[in-house]
């Protein structure tokens, strides 16, 4: 026999001794994925048939149903890592008993080939059930008509990760295994590794929170590459999960299929070279371990020192972070003596409990509990270290400003978002957030006003927090982004003031990188594409219309060439609009609103020769009365006045304005929203013009004639 | 040949086994005892590789032995404490041996168990103690291997099975050649099979002696002395290693052969005189007692 067949006949044999884990592996592989999607197209059509869907909308919720089973949605991961640890620590548990190390290490084998059988052996325990359930689960929702070509590659791609994931997990345990000498301890090693980063990286952006007024948390925001399968997973998720939500109808379309598998195969790779990167450390553990360490708890005496102060450090600052918010949530800035002190005393607590429960575990005696005193003393050194770091922002986290050869280009995006619906450029249904269309797009490279906006943004933040009064009367609450040529991105909330320099923010808000990134008019393929199909309607705030078909790549043209004639910030911040254009494509599934300001004339211009012009209100003609009411909050009541006579309605139509909703540099105490307005016509209005109730009073600017009569 | 020079091992701050140097011939049975925690199973793990020594070497063949299948595929190892794989039979245990050891004979294996009565798909679970130890001998001596070291080897076995066993092992080492290394807490068992004996104790060879040797160069003396001028002239002549004294009666352990003690005897008046045999057990204590250990406390019986 030679050397390769008698390999696989051992692992054929080591198979079948193994047939108590090969069985619930293949039986939990198997209730997770055909059973699943067969359960969850019958479930699917079920609940279609009492919803009385039609024969397409029932097919998209089957496809939806198959995606939750078996692709980019599946909800059990943590059973694969779970499977990981377990066919891991199982397969190798020989290491930990001295009566199977005298049994296999006298046997003529060297170690290498030892250890690649037995790795193997728990590769093919998974590998073989799974991709026989895999292929039946695609069989399934193919023969019940659940599958479409999309769903066929997410279902595909995430076998891959599946397997990826299965690898990183199994690698860990077996790493675990090398390192220690009893399975309870192995097993906690395998949990320490798997939550190290996740907790890591948690607890920093925890600790930055609390201490740190400009820290934005992006721990979900996007796929990060990580060692750990377990943070790595509970990234993706969140992310795709986050991204399907945006998926209008759930339709799993061709471009969201291809934009989650570019953005997840980094994420994949990372999973193999970690499975077999750890899988070579274990081997070379395996060569060096001494069989006679079976028992022991961890075998490495570096590794015990080192894991013990990690997690007694881990567990002292999370204990602070858990029994500080629970006390009060809003500490930065404002944090008094006697908190820090709290929170110290805790660390203290923690530490001592946490690290001489670890000395009793790894030594097996409770008498050890109090063992090593100095790797205790250096935990607590460390954790008060970080709390005055923290505290006293001693890396200078909310002053960071990279220097201006450092940078590529930034971004700056306000929160309130001007309500702007963004999409993705190739699939109108597609919904993307604000902050990631313009994270990809907005690239503003007049780095030293950029720089200047930021000085002051973060000043006026801990200002405003320091106060204890941050509110939305402070200014906008804005994302700034800066792009290092290092290919580090570094994100910071701040706070511009709503009396900021003007000059300072037109020069940035009127630059190319930062037009282009803000409004979809310049990434609007999917308009211009479905140009036929668009809906263009304006509207002054009182009355609107629409405009004929077709007409989409006109009007972009045109407003196109009014924001880089006339966009800046003292117009976006001071200005009201005297109407805005919203556009719509697909019955209503995607769709823009623009503002217009009587400095637009191309698109004035446009709106005119198609007949979709309606004047500002301070010109409009034809009011018959104005309906105006109040809420009384004092006495809960709504006060209700109607104007007719020709000078009140001058009056209240010249101090009224369409709603600032859709301008993200609109300060909220510039319209007064305490008042609703409402209008009747002297004439029916012409065919094709509608109603709109869309309008309030100008801050400072409602008439004496309500004021009087309404308060 | 098996050959240890210098071999040390230590766990923790004890050295369980203390710079041994000894050569161990093929076609002779080596007996390894001592007390519990003298070294004996980290020197036979030692010798299969299953744990790697701290200093020195350990070689089979002029091949090191930790972590090289060349130099473990003629060795088999029996421990102390027994694994079988969970649900197996020995059908089972001979089909994995076989993959492991290419000289595995099967059809031997598989008459023996029979001969023992030990149920060829009968589940290992299900036997006794000494059945499991009959098993792991069987498979022993079934792997075709040059050497196999067997640990505490006739622990669990009714007197009918170790000569059982015993007849096996004599019978492997003239028809094909197996060395075979013993270790065992029971001196008569050892002295009864083996051809050469060591003795451990801290971790160090005390002694180590062909067993024939042994017993041909030591004998003990009874006698009564006719009067205590004969008594010291005896005495002087005599090379005595030990002396017990019972009224007049006295027993000498006395370093020579038969010949020699008697005829040095035929000059001495005495009223009783007899040479007898020593077992294993008297020329232990007495040697080590004339090295400065009091054995009497070290060796159970």
């Amino acid at each position: 026999m030679t050397s390769g067949n008698l390999f696989w006949t051992k692992e054929w044999k080591l198979l079948k001794r193994r047939a108590a884990l090969f069985i619930f592996t293949a039986g939990l592989l198997i209730g997770l994925l055909p059973i699943s999607v067969i359960i969850s197209i019958v479930s699917s059509d079920q609940h279609s048939l009492w919803n009385e869907y039609g024969t397409i909308m029932t097919e998209v919720m089957r496809v939806y149903a198959v995606n939750e089973a078996i692709g980019f949605s599946q909800e059990w991961l943590y059973v694969i890592i779970a499977l990981g640890i377990l066919t891991g620590l199982s397969g190798f548990s020989w290491l930990f008993s001295m009566e199977r190390l005298d049994f296999y290490e006298s046997q003529p084998e060297t170690r290498k080939e030892r250890f690649w059988l037995f790795y193997i052996n728990g590769l093919l325990v998974f590998m073989i059930p799974f991709i026989v359930c895999e292929a039946l689960g695609i069989a399934a929702a193919l023969l019940m008509h659940g599958m479409t070509k999309s769903v066929l590659a997410a279902a595909l791609f995430e076998a891959v990760r599946v397997t990826g994931i299965f690898f990183a997990s199994y690698s860990i345990a077996v790493l675990s295994a090398m390192l220690c000498g009893n399975v309870l301890v192995a097993l906690c090693c395998s949990g320490f590794l798997l939550l190290l980063e996740l907790v890591t990286s948690f607890l920093y952006d925890t600790y930055c929170d609390m201490f740190f007024v400009t820290h934005m948390w992006r721990q979900f925001e996007r796929i990060r590459l990580t060692v750990s399968p377990l943070y790595g997973y509970i990234n993706n998720k969140t992310v795709i999960r986050g991204r399907l939500d945006n998926t209008l109808g759930y339709q799993l379309k061709k471009s969201f299929v291809l934009d989650i598998m570019k953005s997840l195969t980094p994420s994949v790779i990372c999973y193999f070279v970690v499975g077999i990167v750890l899988a070579l450390i274990a081997l070379k553990l395996y060569k060096i371990r001494k069989a006679e360490m079976a028992g022991i708890s961890v075998l490495f005496k570096p590794v015990r020192m080192v894991s013990r102060f990690i997690v007694t450090w881990a567990g002292a600052l999370g204990c602070i972070a858990v029994f500080t918010l629970w006390i009060t949530n809003d500490l930065s800035g404002r944090m008094s003596t006697g908190i820090l002190i709290y929170m110290f005393v805790i660390g203290v607590i923690t530490a001592v409990v946490l690290s001489g429960m670890i000395q009793a575990l790894y030594m097996s005696d409770l008498k050890k509990f109090f063992s090593e005193p100095v790797l205790t003393a250096g935990v607590i050194g460390l954790t008060a270290l970080v709390l005055v770091v923290f505290r006293f922002d001693l890396i200078g986290f909310d002053s960071y400003i990279p220097k201006a050869s450092e940078i590529k280009d930034g971004a700056l995006i306000s929160e309130d978002g001007g309500g702007m619906e963004y999409y993705n450029e190739k699939d109108p249904s597609y919904q993307i957030s604000q902050f990631d269309y313009k994270e990809k797009y907005m690239h503003i490279t007049d780095v030293e006003d950029l720089q200047k906006i930021a000085a002051i943004g973060q000043k006026a933040m801990k200002d405003a927090v320091n106060r204890g009064d941050m509110t939305e009367n402070d200014g906008w609450s804005v994302d700034l982004i800066w792009r290092l040529k290092n290919g580090r991105n570094v994100y910071r909330a701040i706070k511009i003031p709503f009396d900021i320099d003007e000059e300072t923010m037109n020069k940035v808000v009127r630059s190319d990188g930062y037009r282009k990134g803000h409004f979809m008019i310049y990434n609007d393929d999917v308009f211009s594409e479905n140009s036929a199909l668009c809906r263009i309607s304006y509207s002054n705030g009182a009355i609107a219309t629409d405009i004929p078909g077709g007409l989409y790549d006109d009007f972009a043209d045109a407003y196109r060439k009014d924001l880089e004639e006339n966009y800046n910030f003292s117009i976006a911040k001071n200005e009201c609009a005297i109407g805005k254009i919203s556009v719509s494509v697909k019955a209503g599934n995607s769709y823009q609103n623009y503002e217009v300001y009587d400095c637009y004339k191309n698109t004035i211009d446009f709106l005119k020769k198609n007949d979709g012009w309606i004047e500002p209100l301070e010109n409009m003609k034809n009011v018959k009365d104005i309906t105006v009411e109040y809420f009384d909050e004092n006495s809960e009541n709504t006060i209700t006045e109607v104007y007719s006579e020709p000078d009140d309605i001058d009056k209240i139509m010249k101090g009224c304005a369409m709603s600032r909703y859709y301008s993200e540099w609109a300060p909220y105490t510039l319209l007064n929203y305490d008042y609703s307005i409402s209008l009747e016509f002297n004439e029916k209005l012409k065919k094709g013009f509608r109603p709109d109730e869309d309008i309030y009073f100008r801050a400072g600017m409602v008439p004496d004639c309500v004021v009087k009569k309404l308060g | 040949m098996i050959r240890t020079e210098n071999l040390t091992k230590t766990f923790g701050g004890i050295c369980a086994v203390n710079d041994i140097s000894i050569t161990l011939k093929e076609g002779e049975i080596f007996g390894l005892t001592g007390t519990n925690g003298a070294g004996k199973t980290t020197f036979l793990r030692l010798l299969s590789g299953i744990i790697s020594q701290d200093k020195g070497t350990v070689l089979i063949d002029d091949e090191p032995v930790f972590d090289n299948r060349k130099a473990k595929e003629n060795l088999f190892y029996v421990p102390s404490d027994l694994y079988f794989f969970v649900n197996s039979s020995p059908k089972d245990m001979g089909a994995y041996y076989a993959t492991v050891y290419s000289k595995f004979r099967m059809d031997r294996f598989r008459k023996l168990v029979d001969d023992f009565d030990l149920g060829w798909t009968r589940r290992i679970q299900t036997y006794s103690k000494g059945m499991k130890r009959q098993l792991a001998i069987l498979l022993g001596l079934c792997a075709g291997t040059k050497y196999i070291f067997m640990d505490e080897t006739f622990d669990g076995l009714d007197p009918v099975m170790r000569q059982a066993v015993k007849s096996l092992i004599a019978e492997e080492m003239s028809d094909n050649g197996l060395t075979p290394v013993i270790s065992s807490h029971n001196l008569r068992e050892i002295e009864d099979v083996c051809d050469h004996v060591g003795l451990l104790h801290k971790g160090g060879i005390l002694l180590s002696e062909d067993v024939a040797d042994m017993k041909t160069e030591i004998r003990k003396l009874q006698c009564v002395f006719q009067n205590e001028d004969e008594q010291r002239k005896a005495e002087k002549m005599l090379n005595i290693l030990n002396c017990r004294v019972d009224g007049r009666l006295r027993t000498y352990v006395v370093r020579g052969t038969e010949d020699q003690i008697q005829g040095t005897m035929k000059e001495i008046e005495t009223v009783y005189a007899e040479v007898v045999p020593l077992t294993l057990e008297e020329i232990f204590i007495s040697e080590t007692e004339a090295v400065g250990y009091d054995v009497r406390k070290l060796i159970l019986d």
